[in-house]
């Protein structure tokens, strides 16, 4: 047998003796994706909670009559033709911004953070910016953002914001993590107009809904103007025929710390009332509201079946304290749910936490009803594990609309607020259940679909004059 | 951000291509635990690019070799020394030991762990997901004449430990 033959068998046996996920990837990786977001995000957003959640549209903050847009400052360089082939990718892209020309700034910054290429510098409203792009093994570089005083030198500047992989040709920065902040779109020269869209609307029956889109024009494959009541996270800019948002970098907030976080050495009222406020306030942050403007009501606060934490992705959960925090945050008649689990050993030696979600708008007439559902495969067993917490129900039961395939499960007590179910799956794909949840007497107190809307998906959604 | 629709295809994605992806990390670990994480964090790449790449003709070639490129940079980070352990890359047997087939197997594969992270990532690619020279090298970002002499050379050491091996299997038998 040839070497090579015999390496193919070898690496073959070896895979095989990796076992299949005892746990659902999708949830795994959703689950990575939005702390890795929060984590790129972190840097800008600087003095948000402990807890990220969503926001959610105040119409009032959309202040569209205030809108006014200044042409980006002209460089002094001639910044190269649309089909000049170093606009094909960040890496080569010529430095644009007012201060393209300060060749010491630009070798001061450069040797201060080891950047490969600066892409913009300028002065903006208050702070001196400079977006840099560095090359990163495995995947195609990181940006990364400086902020300093306006005017000032490159040991002024510090990192702010960066965005590592996935990266774009367009790319958007604001200044700071407010409201009203300016917005700078790099593009390519070929791009003359991009849409920007300045928030969603999120109403009380949990309808989201995208402001209309304003088309901004371009020079040189720069835009920069003022946003007013356009909260980071929620802001959209589209160029046409593209289907992604670009890399959005962001600098400080203005916002003051309120000071809340979530107090994993605290226990019984004490945690849960720091939590509500921190899940809160990442809410009102979001938002660009007060946060007073933003009030928690728990749904739930109690301990999780270990079994079922295993499958949503808590690891060395045995010996351990699990605790499930469910709020409801109530911002001027819209409802967005977030859920936080913290892990504690019960030495009282480490603790943790996973955001199960970190905002999603429900229907306000019947949140209280709802219930909030913890749930994982066990691909190996072809099980669904479910948590179901629903302190408000009798009992609870899993349903799904293809019963000969897919049996409801019993009707099962709710007992403490939560009930345990597990019903047989076909796959770990979608799953065709709903709940069921059921008064003392036996009525239906509403269908409830399992899973909140992640942000990815609820943020998706477009305005009717979408570019 | 992913839009409603893309989320669904990345769902889909992950799940019937996460165990696949996990087989082919374990071979660039040699830790199933580490594995699942340079996994995740791949994936996690993945999504921010995802509405590019669900359109790139092999979302699962495009993932692969982010998997392959990140194991080199992933397991710097983390010292090889650590998870290769102290175990001896050939052990003593007795004559007729009835696992030395499986002796042997697990010592090339330590041998192949043992490799320099960029040639270990081109053995696993072109042995066990057997992709072609010209595919290997595209996946790696490197040249193909660079893929034929990192397979050339890693085979040549793994000959060595299969030489080794099975001398001393004779030594023991004789």
């Amino acid at each position: 047998m040839s070497i090579e033959s015999q390496l193919r068998e070898v690496l073959s046996a070896r895979a095989d003796e990796v076992d299949g996920p005892a746990f659902d990837p999708y949830k795994r990786v959703a689950g990575a994706v939005v702390t890795n977001r929060r984590r790129r995000r972190a840097a800008a957003v600087g003095a948000v909670a402990a807890v990220a959640a969503v926001a959610v549209l105040v119409p009032s903050l959309v202040r569209g009559d205030e809108h006014r847009t200044t042409p980006a400052k002209h460089t002094n360089v001639v910044v190269p033709g649309p089909n000049d082939p170093r606009w094909n990718t960040l890496s080569t892209w010529p430095t644009r911004g007012e201060l393209a020309t300060d060749a010491a700034f630009l070798t001061a910054v450069s040797d201060q953070f080891g950047s490969a290429r600066i892409l913009y510098a300028a002065d903006l409203d208050t702070t001196r910016v400079v977006v840099a792009w560095s090359p990163e093994s495995g995947t195609d570089g990181q940006l990364t953002m400086y902020s300093g005083p306006r005017g000032g030198q490159a040991k002024d500047l510090s990192e702010v914001s960066s965005a590592s992989g996935g990266l774009d040709d367009l790319v958007s920065l604001r200044e700071h993590a407010d409201n009203d902040s300016r917005l700078v779109v790099l593009a390519a020269p070929s791009v003359r107009t991009v849409g920007v869209s300045p928030t969603v609307r999120i109403d009380p029956d949990g309808t989201v809904t995208r402001a209309d889109y304003r088309l901004e024009p371009l020079t040189d494959g720069v835009w920069s103007g003022p946003l007013s009541g356009a909260p980071a996270r929620l802001v959209r800019v589209r160029v046409v025929g593209k289907s992604s948002n670009p890399v959005t970098l962001v600098g400080r907030t203005t916002r003051p710390d309120d000071g809340t976080s979530v107090c994993l050495s605290c226990t019984g009222a004490d945690y849960l009332a720091k939590a509500g406020a921190a899940l809160a306030s990442g809410v009102a942050t979001l938002l660009g509201v007060p946060s007073a403007d933003a009030a928690p009501v728990t749904v739930y606060d109690g301990p999780v079946d270990p079994a079922v934490a295993r499958l949503v992705g808590a690891e060395d959960v045995s010996g351990s304290t699990l605790r499930l925090t469910v709020v409801d945050t109530v911002v001027r008649g819209a409802t967005v749910r977030s859920a936080l689990l913290s892990i504690s050993s019960k030495k009282g030696t480490s603790a943790s936490t996973i955001e199960l979600s970190d905002g999603a708008p429900v229907d306000s007439s019947n949140a209280g009803q709802r219930p909030f559902v913890l749930r994982g495969t066990d691909p190996r067993q072809s099980t669904m594990a479910v948590q179901v917490f629903a302190p408000k129900a009798a009992s609870v039961q899993l349903v799904s609309g293809s019963p000969t395939i897919y049996p409801s499960s019993p009707k099962v007590p709710v007992v403490d607020g939560s009930a345990r179910a597990t019903v047989a799956v076909w796959s770990t794909d979608n799953t065709p259940y709903e709940v069921a949840s059921y008064d003392a007497q036996g009525r239906r107190l509403g269908l409830w679909p399992l899973d909140l809307a992640s942000s990815d998906s609820w943020l998706a959604a477009e305005a009717p004059n979408r570019p | 951000m992913v839009d409603a629709d893309g989320e669904e295809e990345f769902r889909q994605f992950v799940q019937a291509r996460w165990h696949a992806l996990v087989r082919t990390a374990f071979l660039l670990t040699g830790d199933q635990g580490r594995a699942e994480d340079l996994v995740q964090t791949v994936l996690v790449r993945v999504h921010r690019r995802w509405q590019h790449v669900a359109h790139s003709g092999s979302p699962y070639a495009y993932t692969r070799a982010a998997l392959a490129n990140e194991s080199a940079s992933w397991w710097r980070r983390r010292r090889v020394s650590e998870t290769l352990g102290e175990v001896p890359l050939h052990a003593d047997r007795a004559p007729g030991d009835a696992y030395a087939a499986y002796d042997t197997r697990d010592e090339v594969a330590r041998a192949v762990l043992a490799l320099p992270p960029r040639m270990r990532a081109v053995v696993v690619l072109r042995y066990f997901d057997d992709l072609s020279e010209a595919d290997t090298a595209e996946a790696l970002g490197i040249s193909t004449g660079s893929v034929k002499s990192q397979a050339s050379r890693g085979l040549e050491r793994l000959r060595t430990v299969l030489q080794q091996t099975r001398g001393a299997v004779e030594r023991s038998l004789s």
